[in-house]
């Protein structure tokens, strides 16, 4: 019985963390707006390797090459392209739609219209270290991020309020 | 008691906190003996062919995979030893079997199979006879491992260097054979020049983290009652019997408290003639004392490589991607910077960070009888259950995104254009890639509450009073919650 | 006991490789063809080979560049693969390709030249430094030709790219 309490106590602690860091940190101020992202893939990374943006921006993505041919798969966004060098084209292709016809384009559009942190990805193998080409979009405001890292303050307190409130060890040492 | 010599150091703290009544173990708290509950698993564990029956799988894989290593396509992620090793087996290792199953992997682990084939000349049956005070036949040089190593030194530097090149050893299947080809052949060697598993105990990496990671996990291996231990004169499980081989890994039950060094080989089942050793099922991160430097130190480096895992192999940082790839860039003065990073933060950096708490700790708990090292080597243990989540969480997406290369290379092993089960064209598919850190978050927080928990129970263990206890271990709390927010920020910020 | 044991591990030391190459060989076996090459691309050094570029020499050497020699009216087959990134096959005198080629899988072109001649390939997709030097040539004989009485004389084997590692 003490030990379910003290990890409700606990547990609550946590949440109301988590709760007051989103309702302090999880809005965004800024308007949406229109963000064209130049692209460069490379042996083994993108550039830019970050992007932020806020929740409601559109992405412009404009994708080459610098050396051979790779892909950019975008989390969350059912994005896959296929990036060939020197060629102004990338060939778009849609997860959730497996056996249509990928498209040739010049640009790729994506509305973030979730927040969080999506990985874009090389799709296209490109050499040894191309499982792990990849680069970063953070869509403001990051909820999991702000909840999840004012939740582990949360649990740092409340485990420390349980060990003060646990019974005295009789045979200690 | 000559084998038993060997692991002195490892068993030398006494019980603490037993139940009184009848039957005396190591596990306090909630407990289920698996043998009496499933017979027929008791029943297949003493067959004499059972170890043999497990590992001539494995054995034939991991051929199959050396072999394709060195006559497949160069391309890692069309290698079946690249993905069955580095993203199916270590998945499968860290999620799985180390939390829930000890060092199981151990039992069925090819690596030593040909030093024990030259060790006992008998891949099956056990044979009787004298060897250097054990109740068994062993041949080969039977030389004692020398007494400064036995410790898991030369396994923490062995480990860090071999992972050091972790980008060139995960993408080059060439690299992985190499490095599992000697890992065989040292095996070979050195069961036929020391007695038992020393290969296993003092040299394979892949041992360090599982023997440090076991501790968390919720299977046990255990006398059933010590005091039948006590009083038994033949001490089968440590010398061996007609029955059995004399335990491989040097272990004596009526002093194993710990999952650490017992290789789950299940030969002290089939010898002990008291039918006194049990398979117990109990609650996760059980075992909790640290009992050296070099087991702390074992932390610090899989914390460590952890977080350096996550920054280069999980990051969007071209540049360290670089570094690390030195065998195709060239980068040496990088890859310097980048290894000794690595190593600077692993032995040095991160326990200098953690003695620093625990010596501010001892300061506000203001209690001058607790030593330094005594703190230290306790609270280190905080470093296990968030090391292993860290780690888990660090997995999960390997499996999530690159999980439809396994179905590529089971269909074409080599890359050579093979199509056995007609998978070897599907594209790659990551699994819900955008929600890996709806999973990562929630292990990392599993982590730091283990982490926090442990450090409090030892201090309250050690103290006696909470409000000390506390304050002794606070600093150390708060490092573990600075780290999880690091690792938050790598993975979801 | 001990002996089924022993079978058991001898059977898997030799049924594995065994076994595996007779895998190899089948799948191997396609579309049947008079001469069957198989190619594959190496973008370090930038060299269409037709050594077996596997995994324990792909690091130590660039291999050999390739010159392939069938008859004209030959139903040829070329195995295509590559070695590290995608590279692209296409002799354009012969209306074969541009065929993509993605590391890890084979494709292949089958066709059947009927002028005798020399005929260029090369690498229609960038893939690193060396890609404008990776070339390489397929002779069709004629009636009675061979290759050291080769009218006119046959194109000089490229030196090497010296333009090692990544663009
Ligand atoms: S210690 Fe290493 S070599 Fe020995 S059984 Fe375990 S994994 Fe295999
Ligand atoms: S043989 Fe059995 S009873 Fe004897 S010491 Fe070993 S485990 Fe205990
Ligand atoms: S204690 Fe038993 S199961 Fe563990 S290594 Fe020794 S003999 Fe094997
Ligand atoms: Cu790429
Ligand atoms: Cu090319």
């Amino acid at each position: 019985m003490r030990v379910m309490r003290q990890a409700m106590f606990v547990l609550v602690v946590v949440v109301l963390f988590a709760v007051a860091g989103v309702w302090a940190n999880g809005r965004s101020a800024d308007e949406p707006q229109t963000r064209i992202i130049h692209m460069t893939a490379r042996q083994y990374a993108f550039e830019p390797s970050t992007i932020r943006a806020n929740l409601g921006d559109t992405l412009v993505f404009r994708l080459q090459s610098a050396d051979v041919m790779h892909g950019f798969y975008l989390e969350g966004h059912d994005v896959e392209a296929v990036i060939t060098p020197q060629s102004p084209y990338v060939e778009l292709r849609r997860p959730s739609e497996p056996d249509a016809r990928p498209q040739k384009v010049e640009e790729i559009v994506v509305t973030a219209d979730r927040t969080g942190k999506f990985r874009y990805r090389c799709s296209h193998t490109c050499g040894t270290m191309h499982p792990f080409m990849m680069g970063e979009l953070v869509v403001a405001p990051n909820r999991l991020f702000i909840a999840s890292s004012w939740g582990i303050v949360g649990l740092t307190a409340g485990l420390a309020g349980t060990a003060l409130s646990s019974r005295k060890k009789q045979n200690g040492a | 008691m000559n084998a038993l010599e060997t692991i002195e150091r490892r068993s030398a703290a006494a019980p603490t906190g037993l139940p009184e009544p009848s039957k005396r173990t190591f596990l306090t708290g909630r407990r289920m003996e698996l043998f009496e509950k499933f017979p027929r698993l008791y029943w297949l564990v003493t067959r004499r062919w059972f170890q043999f029956a497990v590992v001539v799988p494995n054995l034939l894989f991991f051929y199959a995979f050396l072999i394709a290593g060195v006559f497949g396509s160069p391309v890692g992620n069309r290698n079946i030893i690249i993905i069955f090793i580095w993203i199916l087996w270590w998945f499968a290792l860290i999620t799985a079997l180390v939390p829930f199953a000890s060092r199981v992997w151990c039992t069925v682990c090819p690596l030593p199979f040909f030093g024990d084939w030259i060790q006992r000349r008998a891949l099956i049956n056990v044979r009787t006879g004298r060897t250097c005070g054990l109740q068994n036949q062993m041949y080969g040089l039977n030389k004692k491992w020398p007494k400064a190593l036995s410790n898991i030194w030369l396994q923490n530097i062995a480990f860090l260097g071999l992972c050091t090149f972790s980008a060139m050893l995960v993408t080059r299947p060439i690299v992985t054979v190499w490095v599992l080809g000697s890992l065989i052949v040292l095996a070979a060697l050195m069961a036929g020049v020391f007695r038992g598993r020393t290969f296993c105990n003092y040299v394979c990496p892949i041992s360090g983290f599982l023997s440090l990671f076991s501790m968390t996990s919720t299977l046990a291996l255990r006398s059933k009652d010590l005091d039948v231990c006590a009083k038994c004169k033949t001490k089968s499980c440590s010398v061996g019997s007609d029955k059995g081989w004399a335990c491989p890994w040097g272990i004596y039950m009526g002093k194993l408290d710990r999952n650490n060094y017992c290789g789950l080989c299940m030969e002290c089942v089939k010898s002990c003639p008291n039918d006194n050793i049990g398979l117990f099922l109990r609650p996760a991160m059980s075992d909790t004392r640290i009992k050296g430097y070099d087991e702390s130190w074992k932390a610090f480096i899989m914390l460590t490589l952890a977080a350096a895992y996550s920054i280069v192999l999980l990051g969007p940082y071209g540049i360290v991607k670089d570094f690390a790839n030195v065998a195709e860039v060239g980068d040496w003065k990088g890859f310097g910077i980048y290894a000794g990073g690595l190593w600077l933060t692993a032995l040095a950096a991160l326990p200098a960070a953690f003695a620093a708490c625990v010596w501010i700790g001892r300061r506000l708990a203001g209690r001058s009888d607790l030593g330094q090292k005594e703190i230290f080597l306790g609270l280190s243990y905080v470093f296990v259950p968030m090391g292993l989540l860290a780690w888990i969480a660090f997995s999960f997406p390997l499996i999530m995104i690159n999980g439809s290369y396994i179905l590529n290379v089971m269909s074409d092993p080599m890359g050579r254009g093979w199509d056995l089960f007609r998978t070897a064209q599907i594209h790659w598919s990551p699994i819900l890639p955008e929600y890996v850190g709806c999973i990562q978050a929630p292990l990392l927080f599993l982590g730091a509450f283990y982490a926090i928990r442990a450090g409090y129970r030892f201090a309250l263990e050690k103290t006696g009073t909470p409000a000390v206890a506390v304050r002794l271990a606070a600093p150390v709390s708060i490092l573990v919650t600075a780290i999880t927010l690091a690792f938050l920020k790598l993975f979801v910020g | 006991m001990e002996k089924i044991g022993v079978i058991l591990t001898v059977a898997v030391l030799i049924l594995t490789p065994v076994g595996m190459i007779a895998a190899d060989r089948h799948f191997a076996s396609g579309e049947p063809a008079d001469v069957t090459f198989t190619l594959t691309g190496v973008s370090d050094g930038g060299v269409w080979t037709e050594e077996a570029v596997v995994g324990h020499n792909y690091w130590r050497r660039t291999p050999k560049p390739a010159r392939l020699v069938a008859r004209a009216g030959q139903k040829v087959r070329i195995r295509l693969q590559s070695a590290d990134v995608t590279h692209g096959f296409s002799i354009p005198d012969l209306d074969v390709g541009p065929i993509l080629i993605e590391p890890g899988h084979v494709v292949e072109a089958v066709f059947t030249p009927e002028e005798p001649g020399e005929y260029l390939f090369q690498c229609t997709t960038r893939c690193g430094k060396c890609h404008e030097e990776m070339l390489g040539s397929l002779v069709v004989l004629g009636e009675g030709e061979t290759l050291e009485n080769y009218p006119g004389g046959l194109i000089k084997p490229r030196t090497k790219c010296l333009l090692h590692g990544r663009s």
